[in-house]
């Protein structure tokens, strides 16, 4: 086959999976604490590939008046314990287990500062400035905040986790994280970006498509053409 | 192609169960004791189909990866336990709980139930019954001559008998807590059931070990916030909207891939 029908086969590729990240993407518009994704083209000697990468930029807090409710206004991660070991997440709407410790949906332990899980019992909890945790307001463990020296190497695992893929040195905590108990970040996916973006591959898809269409007709054409000429 | 049709497809079913919150919220705007449920979501499982760092040539690497994600899920209905307004009844068998905690109720099942509704009455026999009839744990009796009821912010509730000018308690009203209300089984009819995420009971007099207060003549209206509601419904239509409008671009670039050749 010909470079052409490969560049065009390619480029015709790499559109469906950018709009797999855009759908992906309008998806989870309702998902607190989700990074949207950004897909580009890179362009090879006669291949396109996709890349992907997070983008980090904060969502909308919006005020819950749910005391287990927390968002970061600004940059950090909140630390989470899962059998796999430590992930990330901004996703910041805890809960309780039935041992009363502090835990996101997925029943998996919030750490503290000293790699602990947070005991908040039945009392009166409260989530302060900076990621301190109070019960009946007796400070009872502050929060794990912590940031990357290399955002490029924090990779999704799905479930609002980030898994950290560089040296453990990389990981750096946060001085005084501007924790705000009683809010939850929303996704910063904006639907109207996401659409615009959506059309537009939709519509290189579609002048990609005609050239490859082209491409087939003419190859067709000729080898009738050529195969007449033969008989 | 087809994995950007299933994505959004899950993006439609999230904000279908949205909307269902949100519309049972709505609809619970004035019953007494409600708590405002709240869907959550999470992303699903990303394919990783190049990690950040591959090598694209011997001596280069790509500086991303791809990661592709497949959609979302919705993770749990949480339940907001903010305490809703007070409203005047006057009713001396209206009653709100100031703080945390239930009342326990007795079902026919013999199975204790807990529920924030307070709008109590008397039964045949004289005992403190919910709307449905569910007789309050444990079980107070009012004499069929009381004449005035009094019920104390610690539960304790004191009648006045005919003839008799000094009050007279006939029982506490005692409240329960739990490690985790989130967890509660809500079975409707105002009522909840405990479960291995709740932990179980704590049960205890009112003001004590941190349980709420009892304040007589009142009734705890729905936390429900109408304007709130429909924000967050008018949030979740749209996210619905662009949802079905990327399943037709992935539908009609399926449909171009198929025109190719005819």
């Amino acid at each position: 086959m010909s470079d052409s029908f490969i560049e065009a086969y390619s480029a015709l590729d790499a559109r469906m999976k950018i709009v797999d990240v855009i759908t992906n993407n309008l998806a989870n518009a309702n998902t607190i604490g989700f990074k949207r994704d950004f897909a580009h083209i890179l362009q090879g000697e006669t291949e396109f590939d996709v890349g992907t990468q997070m983008d980090l930029s904060s969502g909308d807090l919006i005020g819950t008046g749910n005391n287990l409710d927390a968002a970061i206004n600004g940059e950090g991660f909140f630390a989470i314990e899962t059998p796999s070991g430590e992930r990330y997440t901004r996703a910041g709407s805890f809960g309780v287990n039935a041992a009363g410790e502090l835990v996101t949906k997925d029943s998996l332990r919030v750490l503290s500062t000293s790699n602990q899980p947070i005991a908040i019992g039945d009392g009166k909890v409260e989530i302060r400035d900076g990621g301190v945790v109070t019960v009946d307001d007796n400070e009872v463990a502050t929060l794990k905040v912590v940031t990357f020296d290399d955002p490029s190497k924090l990779q999704k695992e799905g479930f609002q986790r980030l898994v950290w893929n560089g040296n453990p040195s990389g990981i750096k905590a946060v001085a005084d994280p501007q924790v705000q108990g009683g809010y939850t970040e929303r996704s910063n996916v904006n639907a109207i970006d996401e659409m615009v973006h959506l059309m537009a591959a939709y519509r290189e898809f579609e002048a990609v498509q005609r050239t490859l269409k082209t491409l087939v007709t003419d190859m067709n054409s000729k080898l009738i053409q050529e195969l007449g000429r033969l008989t | 192609m087809l994995r950007a049709l299933y994505t959004a497809a899950t993006g439609m079913q999230a904000q279908q169960i949205n909307i269902d919150t949100i519309a049972n919220n709505i609809a619970n705007v004035n019953t007494t004791g409600f708590k405002q449920g709240r869907a959550e979501f999470q992303d699903l499982l990303y394919q990783n189909i190049r990690p950040a760092g591959t090598a694209s040539s011997s001596s280069t690497q790509y500086p991303v990866g791809l990661q592709l994600g497949l959609g979302t899920r919705p993770v749990a209905t949480d339940r907001i336990y903010k305490q809703g307004d007070f409203r005047q009844t006057e009713n001396p068998l209206d009653i709100v709980i100031e703080g945390k905690g239930f009342f326990q109720v007795r079902m026919p099942s013999g199975e204790l139930a807990y529920t924030r509704d307070g709008s109590f009455h008397v039964n045949g026999e004289g005992a403190m019954v919910t709307a449905d009839g569910n007789p309050l744990e444990p079980q107070i009796t009012i004499p069929a001559d009381a004449q005035d009821i009094v019920i104390g912010t610690d539960g304790t509730v004191s009648v006045t008998q005919a003839g008799q000018s000094a009050a007279q308690q006939v029982g506490t009203v005692q409240i329960a807590n739990f490690q985790n209300p989130s967890g509660l089984n809500g079975i409707g009819r105002n009522l909840f059931l405990p479960t291995a995420a709740s932990g179980d009971a704590n049960a205890g007099n009112p003001g004590e070990n941190g349980l709420g207060r009892i304040n007589q003549g009142f009734l705890e209206q729905s936390n429900v916030n109408v304007v709130e509601e429909m924000v967050n419904m008018i949030v979740a239509q749209r996210a619905y909207e662009v949802n079905s409008r990327a399943v037709r671009v992935a539908d009609d670039m399926l449909s171009q891939i198929n025109n190719l050749v005819r």
